[in-house]
């Protein structure tokens, strides 16, 4: 009975502007600046530059971890700023860290046992397809 | 008894809390804290799904270097990185979007979601131009006449595309643009494989041994990529990589010794490249299909923020987009389908267009109602912008490894 008594009265959403605070229930929702998303935007479309870039670069085995260390880089600006995860209750961003985790290992786990099979590969016997 | 009876009027009196909030909630912000779990959720779920297809790359490639570091150079690496930017950008549009929200900033709102959905189909755009540019050279996954060791005559083991090819025979249909190019019997096949002149060592050699029924399939110096020499194919694959809409292939690394090109491919990894096609485009489809799903749940919540007044325009607006791409479809593929893309695309937008007329003129009219996002309540926005952004992230992941492998 007295729960009702919490819900808030929908207000008017206003007129449009600034100066209205988000919040919900009463409870203020953080959002993102302008010049934050455009920064982070900025961030972005350079590292996309640097990752065609680096290609030019021959570091051998490096460039796959260097062009992944990038993208990673750019997907935890994406996760932090225009998925808002920087602001929100930790378990969101725990789930999404969880889920790559797992990618992880199943990935991992899976080129291990490839890579246990590439003598096998590289050394086929005459007459067999190197299969 | 009575207490549960009240409580129940109440709680469905709706007239002093916030229509938007259900009933097993306790307040607005529960509700909105839930459903973005539930959404994160969901999102977990999409990248573990994914997750199954990075792995088919990883092993793949892993197992097979050589063939992801040739069959890549077909790919475009300037649109995937035009595309790269036009997904950042829709992704800018989609999270300012959802600051509007916030902020009950409802014009810049339904601005920010159409110029997303703009970048949605722009995205699609440049994609339809490279699926298309590699339909053309035939570099596309279970091709039907080359999904074993081609079918010269080599080809020991009766398989589903083999079947396929036999019934197109049966049927009196030319089995390829070359007819001569028709494979041996099937029934002599598994028995005693036909030799053709070339091949005739190796096949000779497994049939001497019974117990491999696998021919020799090792690198013969000299026979360059022509598992399948002769055929259509090595044609296409090699005009391919001399397409100027390839990227220029680098045939030598800076320390002046010989990368592996087209030309040094063994057999069976010219062969290989084509499951390299088939990762790449259950990978980019599976990724292509969210982008399309996040467009129609955009709109949806676009349709939302404009409200019943703006739907005379906003619902034929669908129609229309949908048209003129196809539209744009048939005007970039040229062949058989060009005239029905063509036909079905503009009958279909302008009959959206049509619908529009018509409907803001003969429509009743609809008093305009209060914005349904505001600073209390945007939780369609943020959800739809979190899926958007998941599409994003994909992209991410999948534009260094597929177009940019050193």
């Amino acid at each position: 009975m007295a729960a009702e008594q919490q819900h808030p009265t929908l207000t008017p959403a206003g007129a449009e502007g600034h100066g209205i605070d988000p919040n919900i229930g009463g409870k203020h929702i953080h959002s993102t600046s302008p010049m934050l998303l455009l920064g982070v935007y900025g961030i972005l479309v350079f590292l996309t530059i640097l990752t065609v870039a680096v290609t030019k670069v021959d570091v051998g085995d490096f460039n796959i971890w260097i062009a992944l260390a990038i993208a990673v880089a750019k997907a935890s600006f994406v996760a932090l700023y225009f998925m808002h995860l920087r602001w929100d209750s930790p378990f969101n961003g725990a789930i999404l860290i969880f889920a790559f985790v797992f990618v992880a290992i199943f990935i991992g786990m899976s080129v291990m046992d490839s890579h246990n099979y590439r003598p096998f590969m590289h050394a086929p016997t005459p007459g067999t397809a190197p299969y | 008894m009575s207490t549960v009876e009240t409580n129940s009027a109440t709680a469905h009196g709706h007239d002093n809390h916030d229509p938007h909030l259900a009933h097993h909630f306790d307040t607005p912000e529960q509700q909105f804290q839930s459903a973005k779990l539930g959404m994160w959720v969901f999102l977990g779920t999409e990248i573990l799904m994914f997750g199954g297809l990075f792995c088919a790359y990883s092993v793949y490639r892993h197992n097979h270097p050589d063939v992801f570091a040739v069959a890549h150079e077909a790919l475009d690496r300037t649109l995937g990185a035009i595309n790269t930017l036009v997904l950042i950008t829709s992704s800018l549009t989609m999270a300012w979007a959802v600051r509007c929200a916030q902020l009950g900033q409802q014009r810049a709102l339904r601005w920010l979601m159409a110029v997303t959905l703009i970048g949605g189909y722009g995205f699609l755009g440049i994609k339809a131009v490279e699926y298309h540019t590699k339909w053309e050279h035939n570099l596309f996954f279970g091709h039907w006449h080359n999904t074993y060791y081609g079918w010269d005559g080599k080809q020991p083991v009766k398989g589903y595309f083999q079947e396929e090819l036999e019934n197109k025979e049966a049927n009196g249909e030319q089995p390829g643009a070359n007819g001569s190019e028709a494979p041996t019997a099937p029934e002599k096949a598994p028995a005693a494989p036909a030799a053709p002149a070339p091949a005739a060592a190796p096949v000779a050699e497994a049939a001497a041994n019974p117990a491999s029924s696998i021919p020799d399939m090792t690198f013969q110096p000299g026979s360059a990529i022509d598992g399948n020499a002769g055929t259509n194919d090595q044609a296409k694959i090699v005009a391919t990589f001399a397409d100027p809409r390839g990227v220029a292939p680098h045939y030598a690394t800076p320390a002046g010794e010989p990368a592996v090109n087209v030309n040094n491919l063994t057999p069976p990894d010219a062969e290989r490249m084509y499951t390299f096609f088939a990762v790449y485009f259950f990978m980019t489809g599976l990724h292509g299909l969210h982008v399309v799903i996040g467009m129609s749940v955009i709109y949806w919540v676009l349709l939302r923020a404009g409200g019943p007044q703006r739907k005379a325009y906003l619902v034929p607006a669908a129609p229309i987009s949908v048209g003129l791409f196809l539209t744009y479809l048939g005007i970039i593929i040229p062949g058989p389908s060009r005239l029905p893309l063509l036909v079905i695309g503009i009958s279909i937008a302008v009959a959206g267009a049509l619908w529009a007329v018509l409907w803001s003129t003969f429509g009743s009219r609809v008093p305009a109602a209060e914005p349904e996002f505001g600073p209390n309540y945007f939780t369609p926005v943020d959800l739809a912008g979190l899926y958007w952004h998941l599409v994003d992230m994909v992209w991410i992941f999948l534009f260094p490894l597929l177009y940019l492998i050193h």
